[in-house]
C-alpha cells in the first residue's frame, strides 16, 4: 500500500506542477494586466504616459510578456513557492499566505455546516426514495433534487434575499455583521448570534444546491443494492424489512457513498465564489473572484494552487477511505 | 486623511483656515517667459494627527517624496510632473546622462588597423563624451575580468588538481594570483610549464610567487585575442555572468560622472522654509518649482499628507534627510505593512478592518472641529445591491446606479421606501457617437451622418429625467463647458439636409429605385452606399438604440442604408478601430479628471501625441481635406495655449473655440450627459446636514464634509 500511496503523492506533484505552469501561462496571457487595469483611467485622461506603466509594469515584473520572459518569471515563481514564499499580493498588499489563512475559516466553516446538513437531509431522502421506488415521495424528491442541482446559486440567493430580506425582513440582506449596530467587544456570544443569523441564507443556498446530489447518489446505489441476491436471501430468511434496508443494504451503500463523501472534505477549504460573492461574505471565493477580475497573478496563483492541492488531496483520500471501508479491497 | 490642498464642488483648488486643507493659502506664480511656475503652500500652525503629533513641513516633504520615489508603485502621478530635479532624483542621474549613455552604447567601439581603439561617431554625443565614456573601458573590463576569476574560484575549485597541477586547493585560496593565472587557464587564457610558472595568451611569463597576475593582465590578454570587439562574439562572448563589458563602463561612468556625490538624495525644484504671513504669523511653507507651464499640476500637488514618524517607526534601514530610503523597494514593502493602519489628520481616525466593514471613530482633534457623528463605517456589499441595501437597514447611504424606477418608488413612499430619499449629480462623462474619419474620409458625408442622428432620443427614450442633451465632446460638469452652446449639426428627420450633402461630396441619387450611389472612382462606384452602425449591447438595452434606429429610418427615405449590429467586444476594438472594421459606434467617456485639458484624445499631431485615436484624428491630420487639416491645425494649437496658461478666463475662451472645432469635425457626435444617485435613509441621517442639490457635484458627494453629517 506504501508503494501504491507514493506512487500516487508523485503523480499528484506531477500534475500540481503541470497545473501551475499552465495557470500561470495563462494569467500571464490576460489581455490586461493589473497595471493595465489600474492606469487605464489615468492613461486615458493623460496622466500618465506608456513609459510610466511600462515602468510599473516592471516594478511588479509584468514588463516581459514574451515566451522567454514567462517562463523566467515562472520559474522565479515556482523556485520561491517552494521556499514556501507564495509571495505579495498586489490587489491586497499583504503576502498571499496570510491572505488566504485569513480568509479560508469563514468559507469552511459555511461550507462544513452545509455539506452537514447535505448529509442529514440527502442521505435519508435517498433511502427512502429508492424504497420506495417510482411512488409519488421518489418523483416528488427527484424533481425537487433535480431542481436544486440545476437552479444557478445566484438565482437561487437572489430568490431568497428578496423573499427573506426585502419582502418579509426576517434575515440580513447580505455581509457578515450588522454594522449598524455597536456590540461592545465582550458581547462574544451576541457576535456569534449575530453573525449564525446573516449566515443562514448563504448556508441555505449551499445546502439546497449540494442536497439533490447526494440525494441521488444514495438513491442511485441502494437501488444497486437492493436488487442483489444477498438482499432476496436476508429477505427470504424472514429478517425485518427495516433489518434489511439498514443493516444489509445501507451498509453496502456506504462503501461508494463515504469514499465519495471524504473526498469532498478538502474542497470545503476552497470558497464556494458566486455565493460568497452574492452576499458579500469575506471568504476566500469572494477574494479570489476579485483577485481574478484585477489581474492579481501571485494571488491568483497561490489560490489556484491551494485549490489543486486540495482536489489532489480528496483524490487520494477517496482512495484511502475506500480501503478503509471496503475490508475486501487491496491497493496495490 | 487630508490633503494639502482642498478641491471645491467645482473641482477647484482652496486653503484657508476654514477649509479642510493642511495649507493656510497658496500662491502659483508663472514666469514671464513661461518657462517655469512656482507654487508656494503656506502650513497651518497648531495642525495634529489622530495620534497628537502636530503635522510639519517634515510630513509634507515625506509624503512629496515617497510619491517621487523610482520605486513607488501607487495610484499616483505626482512624479510625472516636470517638477525640477524630478527624473534626476527618479534616476539618481541625470535624464540627459542616461540618453547620452544610451546613444554612445548603440554606437559602440571598434579595433583600428593599428589595433587601437575607435569610436564610431554618435548622434546625440560628442566626440569628447563619447571620449571620456570610453576612458573607463580598462577599469571596467578589469571588473569584467575579475567576475570571470572570481566566477571560477568559486565554481571550479574541484578541478584545481587536474588543470592547475601542482598547485593544490589551499594553496590557490591564499594567493591572488594564483587564483586570477586559474582563472585565466580554465577559460584558455594562458598555462602552467612544467616548473609551475604561468605563460599567459600573450606568452609573457609569471612566477606566481613574485609577480603579479590580476584582472589587469587578464583584460590585456582579452583586448589581445579579440581587440575592441564587444559584441557578444567578442570579448562579452568570455563573460561569467549576465553582466557584458558595456554595463561596466555605463556603471563606471555614471557613478563618477553622472552622479553627484551620494546619489540624489532630494528633488531640486521642492524647498521648504519659513515666512511671515500678512496676519504677521511665522508659518512653514512648501515650495515646488516646476519647468513650463502644467495647468493639472496644482491638482497632482494637493497631496494627502501622511505622518512621517508614523509610517517609518521601526524601519531599520537608513533614512535620508527627507525621510526616505531612496530607490529601496524593501522600504516601500514597509510603508505597505504600515497602511494596514493607516494614520492621518482627517475627520475619522481608523479603527479595523473586520468582516468587510471598516470602522472609524471620530477625530476628536480634527482641524475643523470634532465630528457629529462618533462612529462611522462602511460596508463592502456587492454590485447592484446598493438600493435593497439601504432598503433593509443594512447600510445608511448607498449609490446605486440611477433610474427612473427608484425615483418613483421613493416617491411613491409605499411601504419601507418611505424611510427612503434620494440626491441626484451629474455623472463625469458623457456618452456619444463615433465616426470612424479613416472609414468615412469625406467631410460632407460625416456631417450627412450627424444631421440624420436625433440626439434628444437617447435622453427620451432611455435616461427620461436623469439625462439631458450634450451638444460639445466635453462633459457639461467641468468648468470650461461653455454656456448653453448650439447644436451644430441640427437633426432634419426628413433626410433633406443629408442628402445635400451627400450629392455635395459627389455621391449620385437614383430616383427611380430611391437608391444613394457611391461617386464614380469610388471602390464601390455605382453601387448603394451602405453604413455598418455598431453598438455594444442590443439596441433596445443602449442609450444610443433609439439614435441609431432612428437614423437608419432617416437615410432609408434618401436611400442610404444602414445596417445596425451588435458586438460585445466592441470597446476592445476600439484602439483599432478602423482595421477591426468599425464604422461608426456608440460609447460614453468616463472621468478626464478635474482640469479639462484635451491633448490626449483630440491631439492630432502622431509625432507629440503617443496615444491613439479610436476616431481616426491622426488620419485625418495627414490626409485629411484642407478645410479638415486646417480645423486640426487651429484645434492643436487652442489645446497647446489651453495648457500654458493657469488664467480660467482665458482657458475658458480658448476650449468654446476648441469644442466648436472638436465637434464640427463630425467624428465625434456627443449625445447625453447622464446623473447618478445617493440614496439614504432619511430617518437616521439628518437631511440638511447633507449637501444637496447645485452643492453636489462629482466633486462634491452629500457626504463631502462628513464631520458635519448629523444623524436623527
Amino acid at each position: 500500500m506504501w508503494k501504491y500511496l507514493l506512487k500516487r503523492i508523485a503523480l499528484a506533484l506531477l500534475i500540481l506542477f503541470g497545473v501551475s505552469a499552465l495557470i500561470y501561462l495563462l494569467s500571464m496571457l490576460m489581455p490586461a494586466d493589473y497595471i493595465d487595469n489600474q492606469t487605464a483611467a489615468a492613461v486615458q485622461s493623460g496622466a500618465m504616459t506608456l513609459e510610466d506603466v511600462q515602468h510599473l509594469k516592471k516594478l511588479y515584473g509584468l514588463a516581459d510578456k514574451s515566451f522567454g520572459g514567462i517562463v523566467n518569471s515562472y520559474l522565479t515563481w515556482l523556485k520561491s513557492t517552494l521556499s514556501g514564499d507564495l509571495g505579495f499580493s498586489f490587489l491586497y498588499g499583504k503576502p498571499v499566505t496570510k491572505v488566504l489563512s485569513e480568509y479560508i475559516w469563514i468559507s469552511f466553516i459555511v461550507a462544513f455546516i452545509s455539506y452537514i446538513l447535505e448529509i442529514m437531509i440527502g442521505i435519508p431522502m435517498g433511502i427512502k426514495a429508492s424504497v420506495n421506488q417510482y411512488s409519488a415521495y421518489d418523483y416528488t424528491v427527484s424533481v425537487f433534487a433535480m431542481m436544486g442541482t440545476a437552479l444557478p446559486s445566484f438565482f437561487l440567493a437572489a430568490l431568497l434575499m428578496n423573499v427573506f430580506a426585502i419582502k418579509l425582513g426576517v434575515l440580513p440582506l447580505q455581509g457578515l455583521t450588522t454594522a449598524t449596530k455597536l456590540f461592545s467587544p465582550d458581547a462574544h456570544f451576541q457576535i456569534f448570534l449575530d453573525k449564525a443569523w446573516h449566515l443562514v441564507m448563504p448556508i441555505t443556498v449551499l445546502t439546497l444546491l449540494g442536497v439533490g446530489g447526494i440525494m441521488k447518489f444514495t438513491r442511485t446505489n441502494m437501488l444497486e443494492v437492493l436488487n442483489s441476491d444477498y438482499i432476496r436471501t436476508a429477505r427470504a430468511k424472514g429478517l425485518s424489512e427495516r433489518t434489511v434496508i439498514y443493516k444489509h443494504a445501507f451498509r453496502n451503500t456506504m462503501i461508494p457513498l463515504v469514499t465519495t463523501l471524504s473526498g469532498m472534505l478538502p474542497g470545503l477549504f476552497g470558497g464556494a465564489m458566486i455565493t460568497e460573492t452574492v452576499f458579500a461574505i469575506p471568504g476566500i471565493g469572494y477574494m479570489a473572484l476579485r483577485a481574478t477580475q484585477q489581474g492579481d497573478i501571485p494571488f491568483i496563483m497561490g489560490y489556484n494552487m491551494f485549490l489543486s492541492i486540495l482536489t489532489v488531496l480528496g483524490m487520494l483520500i477517496s482512495d484511502i477511505m475506500y480501503m478503509v471501508v471496503d475490508p475486501r479491497v487491496k491497493l496495490s | 486623511m487630508i490633503g494639502l490642498l482642498h478641491y471645491n464642488k467645482d473641482g477647484a483648488p482652496e486653503a484657508g483656515i476654514d477649509v479642510p486643507s493642511f495649507a493656510y493659502e497658496y500662491t502659483q506664480d508663472i514666469s514671464d517667459d513661461n518657462s517655469k511656475s512656482t507654487y508656494t503652500f503656506v502650513l497651518k500652525n497648531g495642525i495634529t494627527f489622530s495620534d497628537g503629533t502636530p503635522v510639519t513641513a517634515k510630513d509634507v516633504l515625506f509624503s512629496m517624496y515617497v510619491l517621487s520615489d523610482p520605486m513607488y508603485d501607487g495610484a499616483s502621478t505626482f512624479y510625472t510632473m516636470n517638477i525640477q530635479g524630478m527624473s534626476e532624483y527618479r534616476y539618481q542621474t541625470s535624464k540627459d546622462v542616461l540618453e547620452q549613455v544610451e546613444a554612445i552604447i548603440e554606437a559602440g567601439i571598434t579595433t583600428g588597423d593599428d589595433g587601437s581603439m575607435v569610436i564610431n561617431p554618435a548622434d546625440g554625443a560628442t566626440q569628447e563624451q563619447q571620449e571620456a565614456f570610453w576612458a573607463y573601458l580598462d577599469e571596467a573590463g578589469e571588473k569584467f575580468a575579475q567576475e570571470i576569476i572570481d566566477y571560477v574560484n568559486t565554481n571550479y575549485v574541484g578541478y584545481i588538481e587536474d588543470y592547475f597541477a601542482p598547485y593544490t586547493p589551499d594553496e590557490v585560496a591564499a594567493n591572488p594570483n594564483m587564483q586570477a593565472a586559474y582563472g585565466m587557464v580554465l577559460w584558455g587564457f594562458g598555462e602552467l610549464d612544467e616548473d609551475g610558472a604561468f605563460i599567459d595568451a600573450m606568452g609573457n611569463k609569471y612566477d606566481l610567487a613574485s609577480d603579479t597576475v590580476d584582472a589587469k593582465v587578464y583584460w590585456q590578454n582579452l583586448v589581445d585575442a579579440y581587440g575592441y570587439d564587444l559584441s557578444d562574439n567578442g570579448i562579452n562572448y568570455e563573460k561569467a555572468g549576465d553582466r557584458v563589458v558595456q554595463d561596466y563602463v555605463k556603471e563606471l561612468y555614471i557613478a563618477s560622472e553622472g552622479r553627484i556625490e551620494g546619489g540624489v538624495p532630494s528633488i531640486s525644484g521642492i524647498t521648504t522654509g519659513k515666512t511671515t504671513s500678512d496676519d504677521g504669523v511665522e508659518r512653514e511653507y512648501v515650495q515646488v518649482v516646476i519647468d513650463g507651464v502644467d495647468p493639472t499640476a496644482i491638482f497632482k500637488l494637493g497631496v494627502t499628507v501622511a505622518p512621517f514618524h508614523y509610517y517609518t517607526d521601526g524601519y531599520t534601514g537608513t533614512l535620508n534627510e527627507n525621510g526616505v530610503d531612496v530607490g529601496n523597494k524593501e522600504f516601500m514593502d514597509f510603508l505597505k505593512t504600515k497602511n494596514e493602519k493607516p494614520v492621518g489628520a482627517g475627520p475619522y481616525v481608523f479603527q479595523e478592518y473586520k468582516d468587510n466593514v471598516v470602522t472609524y471613530t471620530a477625530n476628536d482633534s480634527f482641524l475643523l472641529g470634532s465630528p457629529k457623528i462618533k462612529t462611522l463605517r462602511y460596508q463592502e456589499i456587492s454590485l447592484g445591491a446598493e438600493l435593497d441595501a439601504v432598503l433593509t437597514g443594512t447600510v445608511h447611504y448607498a449609490d446605486p446606479s440611477a433610474s427612473t424606477t427608484i425615483i418613483n418608488d421613493i416617491t411613491s413612499g409605499s411601504g419601507d421606501y418611505g424611510k427612503l430619499d434620494y440626491i441626484l449629480v451629474d455623472n463625469d462623462g458623457y456618452g456619444y457617437i463615433g465616426i470612424q474619419a479613416q472609414a468615412i474620409p469625406e467631410f460632407q458625408v460625416r456631417k450627412a451622418l450627424a444631421h440624420a442622428m436625433n440626439v434628444q432620443l437617447a435622453v427620451d427614450n432611455y435616461y427620461g429625467e436623469l439625462a439631458s442633451v450634450n451638444y460639445r465632446t466635453m462633459t457639461k460638469v467641468l468648468w470650461a463647458y461653455p454656456d448653453n452652446p448650439e447644436n451644430l449639426f441640427p437633426y432634419d428627420g426628413t433626410g433633406e439636409t443629408s442628402k445635400q450633402l451627400f450629392l455635395e461630396a459627389g455621391y449620385k441619387y437614383d430616383e427611380a429605385n430611391n437608391q444613394m450611389l457611391y461617386p464614380d472612382g469610388h471602390e464601390k462606384a455605382g453601387t448603394q452606399v451602405t453604413f455598418k452602425f455598431t453598438l455594444p449591447s442590443e439596441a433596445k438595452d443602449h442609450p444610443a438604440g433609439s439614435i441609431f434606429i432612428d437614423t437608419q429610418e432617416v437615410l432609408g427615405k434618401i436611400g442610404v442604408k444602414v445596417d445596425i449590429e451588435t458586438d460585445q467586444n466592441l470597446l476592445g476594438k476600439l484602439s483599432t478601430a478602423y482595421e477591426s472594421g468599425i464604422q461608426v459606434w456608440a460609447a460614453a467617456w468616463g472621468s478626464g479628471g478635474v482640469d479639462p485639458d484635451m491633448f490626449q484624445i483630440w491631439y492630432s499631431d502622431p509625432k507629440e501625441n503617443q496615444g491613439t485615436s479610436a476616431t481616426g484624428l491622426f488620419y485625418l491630420f495627414e490626409n485629411g481635406s484642407d478645410e479638415e487639416k486646417a480645423m486640426l491645425t487651429e484645434l492643436n494649437e487652442l489645446i497647446k495655449a489651453g495648457r500654458s496658461t493657469l488664467d480660467t478666463e482665458e482657458r475658458k475662451t480658448i476650449y468654446k473655440r476648441a469644442l466648436e472645432l472638436s465637434t464640427g469635425l463630425a467624428v465625434e457626435i456627443p449625445t447625453y450627459q447622464r446623473k447618478n444617485m445617493f440614496v439614504y435613509n432619511k430617518e437616521v441621517i439628518k437631511a440638511d446636514s447633507l449637501f444637496s442639490g447645485e452643492d453636489v457635484t462629482p466633486f462634491q458627494s452629500p457626504i463631502s464634509y462628513i464631520w458635519d453629517v448629523e444623524l436623527n
